[in-house]
Parts: structure tokens; C-alpha cells; sequence
């Protein structure tokens, strides 16, 4: 029996969403399991730590190892400015250690002060309305919420909370980056075709909030993960459009506001790039179903050339199935329109709906 | 273990993309593979639990055995009850997550670094930094290693058994500030495998501040070596740092009988076990999504890396950093187009598992895959015994693959041919494919009952693909022939000219044997004789004659290739070859024929617009339209079907 990947785009589904500090963070978790977290609410804080200096303290003011301590002008753990005078025997005048950058005193070891650059201190939000259903030690939750989401494939690594909005019917690509009075600034602005940096640049000029496209050509990830807007890719690199499941959500939900969470795939993080549009409701909705592959399901074709295809196993084979290029693989035939094709197991998934 | 016979095993062995269960018992007195399973390993989204993957693949278990593995807590049951229900010993092991972060320190690169490094080699490490007397770092470099690295494990060697001390002293000094100023629930374990007579300072220095593991030295005198102490040490590591990566690994953790134990661990035992029995140089390679393991075994010793960064799914976009997108090209029968490349790595990247489902991204991994597995085992062989560094490998009598890109073609002469042409052994080589994970558990079967290590590796569970024989030289006869064969099954002799470049596989099957003469022409050599008669065993594969030579450099242009490497598949799957368009011929950068390619693809953005026309929604790329064949392919094609009369009637007979 074999269990599809889901990778789930569907307007109304529970969910857990696991938010995270990136891994080189070290972190705190500041909400409860099973409490009941908003959007905003910071479910955990984390510190990103920075390049240490190791300053000779004994030899910059002549003085013993033991006698360092002392002479600190600054508390350690409190950052300080550039420049300031951070050891001696007086602030203004005389043999001083200048702090060499901003940052803050760590230590002092054997007449060295250890010195820290400001380490990057990261709020993490909650994105979701939702209950905490797991606490991941030092990292963050999982929150069970409910909504609309579309699960992509690469994120530049930010996150964004905004409206959604589609491009204008000429294009992004078309709009002036010094236009004033457009209604985009600070939403998330759904192109319907390829990213270029054309689009970035404008978004960026246009002050919106992010940028949700169907693909980009992986010739444009660092100027992506420069960008200072949240990015995210959903159907894949390369020149695809929306699947349709994706367009009719993002029709449905224009003008809702939207968590974009622009993951970045690492290798050993699982977490996903993906849109919620978190909608609280009473009714009974359910979780994405585990259910086996079987005749009859419908799924989507993740590989060229019938990448973002939807369609329907029609046989599932015991023996191996041949690909067009003479792989022989275990796999399914699906149906598209009059295209009956061959599918490794290994390329479908489910939207989960 | 040794007082209560352990009967039934039960492994399940958790890669990235796949895991796989394995069954075994004794069966007439021996132990047998009596079940296996394999399925999607459940690490991402949304299970993020491994036990759930498992569940699915005991539960076939159950259906094929009738076996039950779960009570009713939900755990696997140990030891096996009477009514056979359970597993005597359940063996868990991952290669699967995050690697242990690790910085190395040691006095010599050479010497103590050059042994914890191989100490490490059944453990998935990624080196944060290695310290040593010779490492150009700084205190301050050292220190940010530590502080900013963020390591799992701090891995100490160095000094003989009562040799110098006071080197090694002064880098775990700025070691022990590092720990100091970070908090203590951040500070990484000390894994202390150096001079003997320095244990009692490592644990007053630091086990104040963090954990502390004394394992024996691995470089006890200049001349021996010993890292089977350090080796489990790090083992029970990577147990504990997957058991801090949360729910996901902890509960398989906890149910088996040995904790999560690495799948490299095996590797070099397996290897090191097949050399010394047989007397043999050995290559292992499993290839998997995340990391790649080689072993060489030569004139006795045995050599094991692990590249943790080196892949075809989640380290896919590594191991194009490493190799570089010009490495690939020498291997594609086209001619890359823009961002084509990295935009297949990143698909694949998002999606590690899958398959490619066109010729041209197929063409794409397998090329991935012969020149990654080509330079590992470039740099790999340095470190060979008796090895030459550079030129061709000496002989190799038996090779094990494993992992999906070397046994995922789904047929085993086409295994073959992918192997032959990334780790390019010379001799008579056996190839054997552990397609359901028997080597994984190994390690941890030989400490509970040797006897099952034995009788598995030796027994038929082991896929036995069949020999490949590897001729060296690169000139035939003036009518292009590499060597006469004069090949005897039980009913007829036929007479072959095997053709300088040809791959010529022939599908013997299991059970059956034929006696081939080999007669090299040119400067055509066979295991380095001009002649040899080998009386062969068949397999799933048969047996290959390879005459592309040593090295096998691949045909130098793209028109070159788009004819010869569809021969080579065709030949290996017996089937006819796959008939690549001819726009692929056309390079992008010459400035005319990029100007055809442009309109080829201007016909086809027409075509999709059309297409598009239905259904606004949809563009996709139609690669199988019409294709347009030139005459010298359709000559090659049609001398091809003349050349294959004879062989084509022994194929016959030996299927």
C-alpha cells in the first residue's frame, strides 16, 4: 500500500503549520501547548549569534589579568554603540578598549575581554489563528488552524502578513516603479506568470508586502533572496503558470488577508513555503485525508513534462510501469483529458482536499 | 546476546526519501531474507513522524508473514512470543536527518586528524572546522567556529599513548573558553579519543561544563591505528543527537532493540568482510538523496567516506556547487539551454524523490551521478592501499551498489552500465545490488549473532546482477574490432566480433552458466592478458562485455553523444534506442544556430499558445512531437540491426 506525498492546495482545510526559528537561531518557545494563538501573538524569540573578538585587554591598558574586571566602563550583556569606551580607567581620556563595533562584552577571560557584534534578535509571530498542538523544544510550534492554503516550493526565506491582491490585468511587469497612488503597497501581489526581476524591482519600488508567483528561473535566487519582500514560488523553477486547484483558491481569497510564509528549503528543515488564509469557523472542517493510493484518486503530476497537472488514476499497476525515456519504475496510469500517461509513484501528490 | 539465540530480525533502515524493512528468520537452520518492504519515508510534512512509515511497512509485513509486530501500546514487540508474533532483536537505522555537526581537533593533519576522520567514516558528520597545529586559524577563528558553528559534537584526538601534551592542552584551552561562554544547554559533548595520560585532565577541565565521552585513543603509537572504540562512541552519539531532533526519530529510537544506529556504519564492515574472505578488491557505493557512501577495499585494507553533501535529492543543489554545471555537459547529449540546469536542480531539490519522466532530465541525473561518484572516488583512492593515485583502478573483483540512482533504472543491465561508467573498474568484476537494505543492519547483526551477519552477506539476498567484463585499451583492429568472442552455452557456440565501444550485454540468467573465450585485439587487454576463457554464472543482469575502454571518456561532441549513449542504454535494456530530436544538436551560443533554436522554440510557444487557447490555464512543453531524424542516425540504426543478427540470436536463446 502505498501513501502519496501531499503537498495540500485547498481552500478550506485543518492544518498544522509549524513556525519556526531558522536553525542557526537559539531560541526560546514562549506559547503553551494547547493555548489558543493569534496572528501576531510571538509564539517564541530567538537570538541569531554573531562574530566574537577576543580584545587584549592587558596589553591595550597595561594593566595585570587580574585587574581587567574591574576596569570595565559597560556592563556585560548590554550592547553598546561603536566606539565606546568600554574598559579603563576613564571614559573620556587615557589608555582605553574602544568597543570595535556595536555588540556587547561577553566575558572576560584572563585579562581578554570577549566581544560580541549585536547578534540578530528574531521575534517569532504566530501567522495563524490557531491552537498550539506541538511545542518544538528551542524552535517553535505547530498550530492547528483552518483556511485556505496553497503549499509552494521555495521562499526567499521571509515571512509577510497582508492582503492579497492580483497583478493589474497588463502585468506587474507593466506598472512603473515611481507610479503613486496604486493600491498595492503593502499586500501580497499575485502574479499570474513567471517571476523576473523586473517584477522584484517593481514590487520592491511599490513598497508591497510580498510576491506570490507560479515560477521563476533559478538564475534569479540570489537576487530573490536579497529582495527585502517576501517571495514565494509555487508550482516550480523553470516557466510554469498556477495549477488550476491554486488559481480558483487565490480568485476565491483576493482582497482576504494572508500569512506568506516564504520558507527556504534547506536539506534537513522539512518545513514548506506556503499561503494560509487563515479563516476561524465553527463548522467542521477536516484534515487533509492519509488515504492510500487507489483507482479512482485524483492527483498531481510534480515532474516535465506534465509538471502541475491534475488528473486521474485510472490503474495501478504490480508490475513496473516504462517511462517515455526507458525508465522502468513502480507507478500509476492517469488520465488527462485523452492523455493516458505513465506516472511514477514517486511523482504524484495530493492536494489534500 | 550470545546466551539467548536470537532467531527473528526485524530491521527497518530510514533514508531521506524511502524506508525499508527487512525480515529475517531462520529458515532450515540458516538464516533468510523472509519479508521485505519498502515505502515513503514519513519525515516531512505532515507526518514528521519516521514510526508512521514504519506502521505502513510492518502492516505489509503483516500481510505477506501474517505476522504481528505491534502490542498494544503501539510498540514493537521484543522478544518474539509463542505465537510468533514480535521479533527476537529489532535493529533501527537512519541516514535520514540532519548529520552531526562536528568539530574535529587533533596535533597533526596527517596523523591523529587523518585517523579521527576515518574514525568518523560509519557516522554522518558535516565538519564545522578542524583544529590542529597547522590549520592557520586564529584563536578568535576557533573561537567563532565554536560559538557561531553551532556544532553538535566537539571530536578530540591527538597524541600518542604518554607522547607530548602540552600542544593539545593549549587548543582545548580556547575550546573550554567557547563552551564557557555559551549556556550550558548549548554547550556540544566532548568525544575524547587522544593520548591516554591526558583522559584525567579532559574530564577535570570539561565535565564541569558539558558531557564528557573518554573512548580509547585511535592513535595509540605512530604506527597503529584503532578507531573501533572511537567508532561506536560516535555511534551512541548520532543515537543522541537524533533522540534531540524531537518526536520524529524518537520513537523508533526507543522501540529497537540497539537505538538509531548510522547506515554507514555497515558499509565498511561489509566491505572489509567481503575483502578478507574472498581475498578481493572491493567497491561498495550507495548512492541515496542525501549522502553518498564509497568504500575500497584493496590488497587488504579498507577505505570508507561518507559525503554527507554529495546527493541526488536533498543534496542535489551541493553536489552541483561542488561539481559545477561545465562538469556535467561532457555528458549530456544536448546542449543546456539558459538556466536549465540549476532550474532542474531546484525542482528536484523541492522534490527529492521524484523521477525524472523525459529523456533530457533523465540525462541530466545520470550525468549528475557518473561525475559526482567519478570524483569521490578520485579523492577516495588517494587514500587506497597500494592504489596509483591517477590512471586506471586496478583490478576490482566485486562491487555492491545500493541506493536509488544506482539501482533505480529498473533494469540491471542498465545498473550496470551506470556503474560501469562512474566508478570505471578494470578485471572481472562480480556486481552485486542490495535493493531492499540488507547491508544497513549488519553492524549490529554481527555483534548480536555473527553467524547471521555471515549467512545473509553470503547468501542470496544480495541481488546478484550478474559479472561485467571490463576491457582496457583504446585501439581495435583496422576494421574497429576490440576482441573475438567465441561464446558456448550447453546447445550452440557462437562467434562474436565485439566492436571497439560497444556494450554488449548479454541476459544469462540465474542458475545457468556459459563458457566465453575472449580474444583482445589491438591494444585491448582483458584484466591485462590479450586473452581469457571464464566459464560465468548468470544473473538478473547476465553478463556485460564492456570495449568502451579505460578511462571511458565520453563521446566528445553533442551530436557525438545524442547517438551513442541512447546506443549504450539500448544495448544494456535490449531494447531500440531512444531517438533524440535534432534540435538538441543545436548549441544556444553559436550565433546561427541559436537563431533555428530560437524559432524551433518560437514554433513551439506557437504550438502552445494554441494549446493554451483550450485551456488558459495550462502551458506545458509537448517534447515528443514529430522527430526529425537525419540520415547518419538512420545509418547507424540500420547497421546497428545487421550487426546484431548473431547476438541477437543468442540473446534469444540464453533468454
Amino acid at each position: 500500500m502505498y501513501y502519496p506525498e501531499q503537498r495540500p492546495i485547498s481552500e478550506m482545510i485543518r492544518i498544522q503549520r509549524r513556525t519556526l526559528l531558522p536553525e542557526y537561531a537559539i531560541g526560546t518557545v514562549e506559547a503553551e501547548l494547547g493555548s489558543i494563538v493569534d496572528v501576531r501573538d510571538t509564539v517564541a524569540r530567538g537570538l541569531v549569534p554573531a562574530r566574537h573578538v577576543i580584545i587584549d585587554a592587558t596589553h591595550e591598558l597595561g594593566v595585570r589579568a587580574d585587574e581587567v574586571e574591574d576596569l570595565l566602563l559597560v556592563n556585560t550583556r548590554r550592547i553598546v554603540s561603536a566606539n565606546t569606551a568600554i574598559a579603563g580607567k576613564d571614559a573620556e581620556r587615557g589608555r582605553r578598549v574602544l568597543a570595535p563595533f556595536q555588540g556587547l562584552i561577553v566575558t572576560v577571560d584572563n585579562g581578554r575581554i570577549i566581544f560580541q557584534a549585536s547578534p540578530q534578535m528574531i521575534d517569532l509571530k504566530a501567522g495563524v489563528r490557531g491552537q498550539v498542538v506541538q511545542v518544538i523544544a528551542g524552535r517553535g510550534v505547530a498550530i492547528e488552524a483552518t483556511g485556505g492554503v496553497i503549499q509552494g516550493v521555495w521562499g526567499n526565506d521571509k515571512t509577510v502578513i497582508a492582503p492579497l491582491n492580483f497583478e493589474p490585468l497588463s502585468g506587474l511587469d507593466e506598472m512603473e516603479e515611481d507610479d503613486i497612488g496604486t493600491s498595492y503597497r503593502g499586500t501580497i501581489v499575485i502574479t499570474k506568470s513567471q517571476l523576473n526581476q523586473r517584477k522584484i524591482r517593481i514590487a520592491e519600488a511599490q513598497q508591497m508586502a510580498g510576491i506570490l508567483a507560479p515560477s521563476m528561473d533559478a538564475s534569479l535566487e540570489k537576487i530573490a533572496l536579497n529582495s527585502r519582500i517576501a517571495i514565494m514560488i509555487a508550482t516550480g523553477f523553470g516557466d510554469n503558470r498556477f495549477t488550476r486547484d491554486a488559481m480558483q483558491i487565490l480568485e476565491a481569497y483576493e482582497g482576504y488577508s494572508g500569512v506568506l510564509d516564504a520558507a527556504y528549503p534547506t536539506r534537513f528543515d522539512n518545513r514548506r513555503a506556503e499561503l494560509m488564509i487563515n479563516q476561524f469557523t465553527r463548522d467542521e472542517v477536516p484534515s487533509a485525508p492519509l488515504t492510500p493510493l487507489r483507482v479512482g484518486m485524483m492527483v498531481r503530476i510534480t515532474r516535465l513534462p506534465w509538471a502541475g497537472r491534475v488528473g486521474e488514476i485510472v490503474e495501478v499497476p504490480r508490475e513496473r510501469i516504462t517511462l517515455e525515456n526507458g525508465l522502468r519504475v513502480h507507478g500509476v496510469w492517469i488520465e488527462i483529458g485523452v492523455d493516458r500517461i505513465a506516472v511514477p509513484l514517486a511523482n504524484i501528490e495530493v492536494a489534500g482536499t | 546476546m550470545a546466551s539467548n539465540r536470537v532467531s527473528s530480525i526485524l530491521a527497518a533502515d530510514f533514508g531521506s526519501v524511502r524506508t525499508r524493512v527487512v525480515l529475517f528468520d531462520v529458515v532450515d537452520g540458516e538464516y533468510r531474507l523472509v519479508a521485505h518492504a519498502t515505502g515513503r519515508t514519513t519525515l516531512g510534512f505532515p507526518d514528521n513522524d519516521l514510526n508512521k512509515g514504519l506502521r505502513r511497512q510492518l502492516q505489509e509485513l503483516t500481510r505477506v508473514t501474517g505476522r504481528e509486530f505491534y502490542n498494544q501500546n503501539g510498540h514493537v514487540v521484543t522478544p518474539e512470543d509463542r505465537q510468533r508474533n514480535g521479533v527476537d532483536y529489532f535493529i533501527t537505522t537512519a541516514s535520514a536527518g540532519r548529520p552531526i555537526r562536528t568539530i574535529i581537533i587533533g596535533l597533526l593533519p596527517e596523523v591523529s586528524v587523518a585517523s579521527a576522520l576515518r574514525a568518523t567514516s560509519g557516522t554522518y558528520i558535516e565538519r564545522v572546522a578542524e583544529f590542529h597545529l597547522r590549520d592557520g586559524y586564529t584563536e578568535e577563528d576557533r573561537l567563532n567556529a565554536i560559538v557561531t558553528g553551532r556544532p553538535d559534537l566537539i571530536f578530540v584526538a591527538g597524541g600518542t599513548n604518554n607522547g607530548a601534551q602540552e600542544a593539545l592542552k593549549d587548543i582545548l584551552e580556547i575550546v573550554e573558553l567557547g563552551l564557557k561562554i555559551q549556556d550550558k544547554e548549548l554547550r556540544p559533548p566532548i568525544l575524547y579519543a587522544g593520548n591516554k595520560a591526558l583522559q584525567e585532565h579532559i574530564n577535570e577541565r570539561f565535565s564541569g561544563l558539558t558531557d564528557v565521552i573518554l573512548s580509547e585513543n585511535i592513535r595509540p603509537s605512530m604506527t597503529i591505528e584503532s578507531t573501533d572504540a572511537a567508532q561506536i562512541a560516535l555511534g551512541k552519539a548520532f543515537d543522541e543527537h537524533r533522540e534531540t531532533q524531537g518526536v520524529a526519530f524518537s520513537t523508533v529510537g526507543e522501540m529497537s532493540s540497539t537505538g538509531l544506529l548510522p547506515t554507514a556504519e555497515s558499509y565498511r564492515l561489509v566491505g572489509d568482510y567481503f575483502s578478507k574472505t574472498r581475498q578481493a578488491n572491493v567497491i561498495l557505493a550507495d548512492m541515496g538523496s542525501t549522502s553518498t557512501i564509497l568504500v575500497g577495499s584493496f590488497n587488504g585494507d579498507t577505505n570508507a567516506s561518507i559525503r554527507t553533501n554529495v546527493g541526488l535529492g536533498q543534496s542535489i543543489l551541493e553536489t552541483l556547487n561542488t561539481l559545477g554545471e561545465d562538469a556535467l555537459r561532457p555528458w549530456l547529449p544536448f546542449y543546456p539551454i539558459g538556466s536549465e540546469i540549476r532550474n532542474y536542480v531546484m525542482n528536484k531539490l523541492a522534490r527529492p524523490a521524484s523521477i525524472p519522466m523525459n529523456a533530457r532530465e533523465m540525462f541530466l541525473e545520470q550525468a549528475m551521478m557518473r561525475v559526482a561518484l567519478r570524483q569521490i572516488v578520485q579523492e577516495d583512492r588517494q587514500a587506497w592501499k597500494d592504489v596509483s593515485p591517477e590512471g586506471l583502478l586496478p583490478h576490482v573483483d566485486l562491487i555492491v551498489v545500493g541506493g536509488g540512482a544506482l539501482t533505480g533504472t529498473g533494469t540491471p543491465a542498465y545498473d550496470m552500465m551506470l556503474l560501469a561508467d562512474s566508478l570505471q573498474p578494470t578485471g572481472i568484476t562480480e556486481i552485486k545490488a542490495d535493493r531492499h537494505g540488507i547491508i544497513a543492519p549488519m553492524s549490529a547483526i554481527a555483534r548480536a549473532e555473527p553467524e547471521a551477519m555471515v549467512q545473509l552477506i553470503e547468501g542470496d539476498d544480495l541481488e546478484h546482477l550478474g559479472t561485467l567484463i571490463n576491457l582496457t585499451g583504446t585501439r581495435g583492429t583496422s576494421d574497429g574490432v576490440a576482441a573475438k568472442l567465441v561464446i558456448t552455452t550447453e546447445d550452440e557456440t557462437v562467434n562474436y566480433d565485439l566492436k571497439v565501444g560497444e556494450y554488449l550485454s548479454l541476459p544469462l540468467p540465474h542458475n545457468f552458466s556459459i563458457k566465453i573465450k575472449i580474444s583482445c585485439r589491438g591494444n585491448y587487454r582483458i584484466a591485462g592478458r590479450s586473452s581469457r576463457t571464464l566459464t560465468l554464472k548468470g544473473g538478473t543482469a547476465g553478463i556485460v562485455i564492456d570495449a568502451r575502454g579505460r578511462p571511458l571518456l565520453p563521446p566528445a561532441t553533442v551530436g557525438e553523444r545524442m547517438t551513442v549513449i541512447p546506443q549504450w542504454i539500448a544495448s544494456a535494456t535490449d531494447t531500440a534506442p531512444i531517438v533524440l530530436p535534432v534540435e538538441w544538436n543545436l548549441n544556444p551560443e553559436d550565433e546561427l544556430e541559436a537563431e533555428e533554436l530560437s524559432s524551433t522554440q518560437e514554433m513551439q510557444t506557437l504550438f502552445d499558445t494554441i494549446e493554451d487557447e483550450d485551456d488558459p490555464l495550462f502551458a506545458y512543453e509537448e517534447e515528443d512531437e514529430e522527430l526529425v531524424q537525419n540520415d547518419e542516425l538512420l545509418d547507424d540504426l540500420f547497421a546497428e540491426e545487421e550487426d546484431d543478427d548473431d547476438i541477437g540470436g543468442l540473446r534469444d536463446l540464453l533468454n
